[in-house]
């Protein structure tokens, strides 16, 4: 009788017997060989080291580990996972298998153990099949989209993944996807928003969008400029990156505005599809876009072109650099004067020259307007106007010559900056160290960065006074930001500045040590461009000022004043900034605070820079010169 | 003010896209363009600075468009059906300026969206600026009313109809 049931085991049951055996041995080899050690699986689980020697997957989720302490434990989820692989489908045909769900992690361990297909069932994965065949993927390119300063967030720029699609040429990039690494900030807040933007308290994901989404949001609505980098990876390690990010869209991630951010997360991710390269920091203090581009760039050939999105801003600029100055006043009526005569005067143009006029004022209402479709409707009625003019002419467009390019963001200077100087104040002398975390500033080399720009977090100032002997802190800079858009015609934009930090009030004639408190200070105010020697730039701007310190009567001060300067380009390797500010104050201590200074840089090589600065502080006044070195 | 013209352009958005409910049903992705992105709000410049503490944001972007939430989207790939929707709803305005130039990547690319063939586009291009004023029609038109246009256009043309499997 025993005998007799043996012959009714189901095939099923007889498989599950043989993989489970297959299993066991693949465990002991495993065991063996001691898989969970290698660097393609700490990368696949984005394991990093801990202080202690142990390991922590900066991924979080349940969904993302099979093992209970997975994200702890290499080898409990490496065993976990390929148990899991041995799985029966589950019943219910909506639960994906493991195989399916962990797509990367399966072909990793299929080719390390040679699993036996006849021995083992491997599942069909129609969604993974139908996003394989969606993407098609046969190169990537990492996607940069410049600085811009309206929006904290994308102070630093921001990067993204474009996967291109095969069988598209260049100029056909528009349909294929990209995976953009971001937070999901579910905080209205802005004053929370910002504090657990910093301290990791937002978690992160990846997610996929088709790049004519990211292009016209960058390039168009915020008007960025969008640099690719294109990537050369190999056929196998473009299916395992796909495969990956199939893993990741159920991982979570802890964000960290500093370092652990949207580019940063990319690195880990191409890592994953390539462990050929070496890529992640190991233990970044702070990592911006910037940055990543210049990791990027280290592996000899990794980065095989690049390729340069001009904004809105830029074309609409570059189209009209085209037009006469009698077209460009027929272009501005058209998009915003009387437009009846605009389209007589059109009229007198040649058929090509009209074109042109066209499609330069279109540019510029587009830029008014904005690419959102809300509009008025006369604006509206304009604008259809002039596109059925433009689409009258049957003649092809003229196109501005694209320019020298304008330096990509790796090449600009490095991201820190240390620098020493000697400097001289009435009867005494002093040596300076500073330290500034990032970015930029009006005197620092401009390739690369957003032009007018200033962006510096984290700038300490300590000195030396050699006739007092003493160290103290000189500035403490949390945060200084300006913009300046000198006024155009066709470009209206407002400057301004905004600073916080600790600073010295040596106008009130106390010794600098005694000197410091902390202060606010935001601003606007417009500014205007000339070419009289180079490039120069006029700023007056009117600013609100507060600070609170034991220096002041009162131990606070709060008024406005003004702030006016000129920025100017001497030669390609230097500049000069002169500025004055004077400030009232009717709340706290109401003595005035006056200041000037005139200070000159020259670049000795992209990341070498020397500077003399002269500067008034009220009675107080000073002169110096250092060295500055970006890192 | 400018958020209500948004959201009321929005609405208009919608309720012209339902009209057409016969080709396109649920017409449109709801596309919402987020107007707090726009440094032309009346938001102040401290404002924008503060609430755009977190980059990478995808809400905080422009589009507020994620896997789900638009209808056309689904497991981060663009709906089977829906992606010629989404595409003249997210390209509008470059679609406009292209098409009057018979010429442009965005216009391009919506030759192929239309499933033209390669060789086609030229053909493509020239059609549509000849028929420009009939694919926007008014400064009220919408980008589904354009799309529906463009295909009736194409599946009544001898040639494209054959280039373009719609």
């Amino acid at each position: 009788m025993p005998l007799a049931l043996l012959f009714f085991f189901s095939p099923a049951q007889a498989r599950a017997q043989q993989s489970g055996s297959t299993l066991s041995s693949l465990r002991e080899e495993a065991f063996g060989r001691r898989l969970w050690e290698e660097r393609s699986w700490h990368l696949l689980l984005h394991y990093r080291r801990t202080w202690r020697g142990g390991f922590k997957s900066e991924a979080e989720g349940p969904d993302f580990f099979l093992a209970e302490k997975g994200d702890r434990d290499p080898q409990a989820e490496l065993e976990a996972s390929l148990s899991a692989f041995f799985d029966p489908p589950a019943r219910d045909p909506e639960t994906p298998h493991p195989q399916c769900r962990f797509p990367a992690r399966y072909l990793w361990l299929k080719e390390k153990l040679r699993f036996d297909p006849s021995l083992l069932s491997e599942q069909a994965c129609p969604e993974l099949e139908k996003w394989k065949q969606a993407l098609e993927a046969e190169s990537a390119s990492m996607i940069f989209a410049s600085y811009y300063l309206s929006s904290a967030a994308s102070m630093y720029g921001h990067t993204f993944l474009r996967l291109d699609k095969k069988g598209r040429e260049e100029g056909e990039r528009l349909l294929d996807y990209s995976v953009n690494y971001g937070a999901v900030a579910d905080s209205k807040n802005p004053v929370l928003y910002a504090v657990r933007g910093l301290s990791g308290g937002f978690r992160g994901r990846f997610n996929s969008t088709p790049f004519y989404l990211m292009v016209q949001n960058y390039n168009n609505i915020e008007s960025r400029d969008l640099w690719e980098y294109r990537l050369d990876l190999s056929r196998k390690e473009l299916d395992r990156l796909v495969l990956h990010l199939w893993e990741l869209k159920r991982a979570r991630f802890r964000y960290y505005f500093l370092n652990k951010n949207c580019s940063y997360q990319l690195l880990p991710l191409l890592e994953a599809a390539a462990p050929r390269l070496n890529l992640t920091p190991s233990r970044p203090w702070w990592v911006i876009p910037a940055d990543t581009l210049r990791i990027l760039s280290n592996p000899p050939g990794l980065v095989s072109s690049v390729n340069y999105r001009p904004s809105h801003m830029s074309s609409m600029l570059e189209r009209r650099g085209l037009l006469t100055p009698d077209e460009t006043k027929i272009a501005s009526k058209l998009a915003e004067g009387s437009l009846e005569k605009a389209l007589k005067e059109l009229e007198l143009l040649p058929g090509p020259r009209q074109a042109l006029v066209l499609e330069a004022a279109e540019d510029f209402l587009l830029y008014k307007v904005g690419y959102s479709q809300a509009g008025a409707e006369a604006l509206r009625t304009r604008e259809r106007r002039i596109l059925v003019k433009r689409a009258s002419l049957d003649l092809p467009s003229i196109q501005p010559e694209r320019p020298a390019l304008a330096v990509p963001p790796e090449k600009g200077h490095r991201t820190a900056r240390i620098a020493m100087a000697l400097g001289a104040s009435g009867k005494s002398s002093y040596e300076e160290f500073s330290f500034r975390a990032a970015l930029h500033d009006l005197l620092d080399p401009p390739g690369g960065y957003a032009p007018g720009s200033r962006l510096e977090m984290g700038h300490l100032r300590v000195r030396h006074d050699n006739r007092e002997g003493r160290t103290y802190v000189q500035e403490l800079t949390l945060i200084k930001t300006a913009s300046l858009s000198p006024l155009d015609p066709w470009i209206r934009k407002p400057s301004w500045r905004l600073q916080t930090g600790l600073d010295a009030a040596e106008e009130l004639g106390r010794p600098s040590w005694k000197s410091l408190y902390y202060g606010f200070n935001i601003g606007g105010g417009p500014a205007f461009k000339t070419s009289l020697w180079k490039r120069e730039i006029y700023y007056a701007l009117a600013e609100a000022d507060a600070g609170m310190g034991g220096v002041f009567r009162e131990n606070y001060r709060l008024g406005a004043g003004v702030r006016a300067g000129l920025l100017l380009e001497l030669t390609k390797r230097s500049r000069a900034q002169m500025e004055g500010s004077y400030f009232g104050y009717p709340l706290g201590d109401p003595r005035p605070n006056f200041r000037a200074s005139l200070g000159l840089s020259l670049e000795a090589s992209r990341d070498l820079s020397f500077r003399l600065n002269l500067e008034r502080r009220g009675p107080r006044r000073e002169a110096s010169a250092g060295v500055f070195k970006y890192f | 003010m400018k958020l209500k013209i948004a959201l009321g352009a929005v609405l208009g958005m919608l309720l012209a896209g339902n009209a057409f409910a016969n080709k396109h049903p649920m017409a449109g992705c709801g596309l919402v363009y987020n107007l707090s992105s726009d440094a032309k709000t009346n938001k102040s410049k401290l404002w924008q600075i503060i609430s755009g503490a977190v980059n990478g944001l995808w809400f905080n972007q422009a589009f507020s468009i994620s896997s789900g939430t638009s209808g056309c989207t689904e497991e981060g790939l663009v709906k089977a059906g829906r992606e010629k929707v989404l595409y003249v709803e997210a390209n509008y305005r470059s679609l406009s300026k292209e098409l009057a130039a018979g010429q442009g990547e965005f216009a391009s690319a919506l030759a192929s969206v239309m499933g033209c063939k390669k060789e086609s586009v030229p053909a493509f291009l020239s059609f549509s600026q000849a028929r420009y004023e009939k694919l926007f029609p008014g400064a009220d038109a919408t980008p589904v009313q354009m799309l529906e246009t463009l295909e009736g256009e194409i599946a009544s043309d001898p040639t494209l109809s054959k280039s373009c499997t719609l």
